[in-house]
């Protein structure tokens, strides 16, 4: 299986060109059953990355283009009165699928991004008092512009929290760009081949919780969060729900990295995704050449004291 | 819990059985059945068989049906083996219904002193090992009680470590608490088993020969002497009455009152000498043995006027004597009239064939040297045979013996000879004690039972007391290679004992083992059970010169603060800070080394990132051999255990040891 998502992630860095971390990172997120935030500016392969996911794994997807005018409706589908069986039928949204692309998320009202935020956590949405549960895997993938941009409405903490992971790409380098613009003049990328079937992908998650974690990881990990809540650099202080977050990304990591148990090198590689987002406010994320994730870890000891 | 607590009852019942086992003999049988049935009561109970234990009302009952046999039967038992019975019997109903932790505690300190107790009957090598191992499965019960889920080798290894750590400090307290003689003496009532008894009449030895039950045992300082030389005098026989020779009632009072009085027999002994150490198994009795003429400055010891050193007080316990032997003096220093009367008195019945045939012989030869060579040949000439297995004499002994069936061992011949020599007027009397022995080669000799034997003393104005053995006229070989080759013959060699080791004698590693067996016990009697008072003044003058009461406190306290240091030693770790996790204890010992070269780990660095940071900073061997700390680590704190990564420690302390010894100075 290890073997199937390797070629998966060589497949997807063939489209994403140079970002093999970020991709593995992205992986690990669908593997932890989380929903995933990739912030970055416009251009930077955000699509590209979601949509080479999307059909490695086979995964039925969808995209929505969120702007400030759209409506919960629009993305959950709308009860249509039926003149022939003089009913309503509920009409499904683009939000019926197996990976939903939200594109720039923070473009939209608060209304739209909470009823959005709220069909991830439930798995399932409640129309006109009918519960239509969504499809299994389901993932949303969400982009977001960096917040100094005009014209957006920043997600509040409670609901960034939602995010399992959030991901920046950040510019390729020299190397993968030119190899880009070099395959761009010779051929047309097509999307990847499906490598993992759903079902194979389903069964990959569930053996997610099996890997193993000694009492010596668990404990890096509590002294991680501890260490957030006690000192005062950090404004938002890590969740039980974040600590939980991160156990889950680090097995999801030690099992792409072909291990069966955690080691502290897992949980450094999945911090910065799963926890930065969660310490930082909204207000001061303006400042993001200041990384709060990097100076947690840099001031907890991996081994016990 | 109720089951594994069942486990501490289960050891403690299975090891009463087995000490009564050891105390087979001072035991009665029906309270060994007794032990056994309250054994089986426990197993029943363990196994879940039977759930309750028997009613407080029935071992009542049992306890006083108990008491009363044993109050019966005691009367007859002496008061040491009442007791003994007593406390196995109280301990077999004790176990019948042990319910509290107290009953339990109770049983197991029963069984520690029922183990003294064993010491009582029981003090070789073997037994003593026996009881140490006895005592250890007594505080594997112990142990159980306390922590009942442990695993059995986990606490058989700590049990075996605490015994381990106790037994310097017993050493040292056996070395130095003073070594007081016994308090109390078992009442000796045990005489008949053992040793040569008071009267020998011809046929009694046959019995003796029988056990190869060890006697004595003999360290010479020089080389052993011949073994025709070996006569070990024990007891002297002076009056006969026809039938059997006993000690005489004449010279017992005599000895009486010299022991009264103090006195000692000391004549002026010279020449050639032979220095040798006796430790002598218990017999019961007041006699030593020695070779012709002794000296002895043991304490306790005494010399009188027949040649025989004897012990002041009855010999209960293994007892070990110096003596220095004078072989070549003559026995002629006690002119005194009691000699030559009472050995001169002779029964005026029984044997009138052998008094006719004497008085006739002695007319024909007068002189006292031609008569006894007369006799002598008449030995040799007829066909006189050794036996072990001689027919009744009953009415007239030496007439039966030496004119009709000529078979028999050593007391026939022996009685017979003085009888004669009595009837021609020279003075004559039976010597009881030890002939030979068996050899080894670092200079002592094991005697044993089987050796016994009785020969003859003769007095000659001239000459003193002089040994005659008629036996070896007869039986040349029972004297030179013992009594084994005496009666190759006829198998009657320790006929009665098939299980004897000494049987087994020609198979070559039988006999190894039977040697090697005698040299272990050796050791151990003249070194652990020899260990007494004097030995004990001796090792202190060793060690500290003369005794002031000054050195004999600085002993005292040196040895306590040895004691103490010992105990310290042996739990330091109390007050060491605990190391909880000594995998991360070792490898922060493997990132010390690096850090004296300046390679520090970064906290937020994990185990495997730091590896391959320094990887090419240090030399080839040593990044591999950090490497392997790093992944033996890794395994021990991130990954599950189990059987494919087994708690691999001890090859983690080899590797970090060696990885501190090697790179200790130099990782480049």
């Amino acid at each position: 299986m290890q073997t199937q998502l390797e070629q998966a992630i060589e497949a997807i860095s063939q489209v994403v060109l140079g970002k093999k971390h970020q991709i593995k990172l992205a992986l690990t997120c669908l593997l932890a059953k989380g929903h995933l935030l990739i912030e970055d500016l416009p251009g930077m392969g955000k699509t590209s990355l979601s949509q080479a996911i999307a059909s490695t794994i086979g995964l039925e997807f969808n995209r929505v283009q969120f702007t400030s005018d759209l409506m919960p409706a629009d993305i959950i589908g709308i009860s249509i009165f039926d003149n022939t069986s003089k009913e309503f039928a509920f009409h499904k949204g683009p939000l019926f699928s197996q990976m939903l692309l939200a594109d720039e998320i923070n473009r939209a009202s608060p209304k739209t991004q909470s009823a959005l935020l709220e069909a991830m956590e439930e798995h399932q949405v409640s129309v006109d008092g009918t519960t239509w549960p969504l499809p299994n895997p389901f993932f949303v993938i969400a982009t977001q512009n960096p917040l100094h941009q005009s014209g957006t409405y920043p997600l509040p903490e409670s609901q960034l929290d939602r995010f399992f992971m959030r991901i920046q790409l950040g510019y390729p380098d020299w190397q993968s760009e030119r190899q880009m613009l070099m395959e761009l003049t010779s051929h047309s990328t097509m999307p990847p081949k499906t490598i993992i079937d759903t079902t194979q992908f389903l069964d990959i998650q569930s053996q997610i919780p099996k890997i193993n974690t000694s009492a010596a990881v668990i404990d890096y990990i509590l002294r991680l969060v501890t260490f957030s809540r006690e000192s005062e650099e950090f404004p938002n202080p890590l969740s039980p729900r974040a600590s939980k977050a991160i156990l889950l990304a680090a097995k999801a990591w030690a099992f792409l990295s072909s291990r069966d148990y955690v080691i502290p090198e897992d949980v450094q590689a999945v911090l910065p995704s799963v926890a930065e987002h969660r310490l930082r406010s909204s207000f001061s994320s303006a400042n993001a050449a200041d990384n709060l994730s990097n100076k947690l870890m840099e001031s907890v000891d991996t081994l016990a004291a | 819990m109720k089951r594994t607590a069942n486990t501490a009852h289960l050891i403690l019942s299975i090891n009463l059985l087995l000490l009564t086992l050891t105390l087979f003999e001072p035991i009665m049988f029906w309270v060994s059945i007794l032990v056994l049935v309250s054994v089986l009561i426990r197993i029943a109970l363990f196994l879940e068989w039977h759930k309750h234990l028997p009613k407080t009302s029935t071992i009542n009952l049992l306890a006083l049906l108990s008491a009363l046999v044993l109050a019966y039967t005691g009367w007859h038992l002496g008061l040491l083996l009442s007791m003994v019975n007593l406390l196995v019997m109280s301990g077999a109903l004790k176990l019948m219904m042990m319910r509290k932790v107290r009953d339990f505690l109770i049983l197991a300190l029963v069984q520690i002193f029922i183990i003294g107790c064993g010491f009582i009957f029981n003090q070789g090598i073997f037994y003593a090992l026996i009881y140490v191992s006895q005592l250890f499965i007594i505080l594997l019960s112990l142990s159980f009680h306390v922590s009942p889920s442990g695993a059995i080798h986990k606490q058989s290894k700590r049990i075996g470590l605490l015994m381990l750590q106790a037994f310097p400090i017993a050493v040292l307290l056996f070395l130095v608490l003073p070594q007081i003689g016994p308090l109390w003496k078992m009442p000796g009532n045990n005489g008949a088993k053992t040793g040569i008894s008071d009267t020998i009449t011809p046929g009694d030895f046959a019995q003796l020969s029988m056990s190869d039950d060890l006697v004595f045992r003999a360290a010479f300082e020089s080389d052993i002497p011949d073994k025709q030389a070996l006569y070990w005098r024990t007891l002297v026989y002076e009056a006969f009455d026809g039938k059997s020779w006993s000690v005489s009632r004449h010279r017992a009072r005599e000895k009486e009152r010299m022991e009264a009085g103090n006195y000692n027999y000391s004549p002026g002994l010279y020449g050639a000498s032979l220095q040798y150490d006796v430790i002598m198994e218990p017999s019961h009795q007041n006699w030593l043995y020695t070779l012709d003429i002794p000296r002895s400055d043991t304490e306790q010891t005494w010399f009188s006027h027949d040649y025989q050193l004897q012990s002041r007080i009855l010999v209960t316990s293994k007892f070990k004597y110096s003596v220095r032997s004078f072989t070549e003096m003559p026995l002629n220093f006690t002119p005194y009239y009691t000699d030559t009367n009472i050995n001169l008195m002779l029964p005026q019945r029984y044997n009138p064939e052998t008094q006719s045939w004497v008085a006739a012989l002695r007319a024909r030869y007068p002189d006292d040297q031609a008569f006894i060579e007369v006799v002598e040949a008449f030995f040799v000439r007829e066909k006189f045979s050794y036996t072990l297995k001689p027919r009744a004499m009953l009415l007239n002994p030496v007439d039966e013996f030496l004119f009709q069936y000529q078979a028999g061992f050593c007391s026939h011949y022996a009685s017979a000879y003085a009888y004669i020599m009595r009837l021609a007027g020279i003075p004559a009397r039976l010597v009881g004690g030890y002939q030979g022995g068996e050899a080894r080669e670092n200079n002592y000799i094991s005697v044993y039972q089987y050796d016994a034997h009785a020969w003859v003393e003769i007095y000659l104005p001239d000459r003193g007391w002089i040994r005659k053995d008629p036996t070896a006229l007869v039986s040349p070989e029972r004297i030179s290679l013992g009594l084994e080759s005496a009666v190759a013959h006829e198998n009657s060699f320790l006929e009665d004992s098939p299980m004897s080791l000494a049987k087994l004698k020609s198979i070559a590693i039988f006999n190894r083992l039977r040697l090697l067996m005698a040299d272990v016990d050796f050791f151990w009697s003249s070194w652990v059970l020899g260990f007494d008072q004097q030995r004990q003044f001796t090792l202190f003058k060793m060690l500290a010169g003369k005794l002031t009461t000054g050195r004999v406190v600085a002993i005292s306290l040196a040895t306590l603060t040895l004691i103490c240091a010992l105990l310290l030693l042996f739990n330091y770790r109390v007050w060491l800070p605990k190391i909880e996790n000594r995998h991360l204890h070792l490898y922060n010992q493997a990132l010390k080394t690096l850090s004296r070269h300046g390679l520090n780990r970064l906290p937020q660095e994990g185990p495997d990132s730091f590896q391959s940071r320094i990887h090419g900073r240090i030399s080839e061997q040593c990044a591999e051999d950090f490497r392997h700390i790093t992944k033996l680590f890794i395994f021990h704190e991130y990954a599950p255990s189990s059987e494919t990564n087994p708690d691999r420690l001890p090859e983690l302390k080899i590797a970090v040891n060696s990885f501190k010894r090697r790179y200790r100075f130099s990782i480049k």
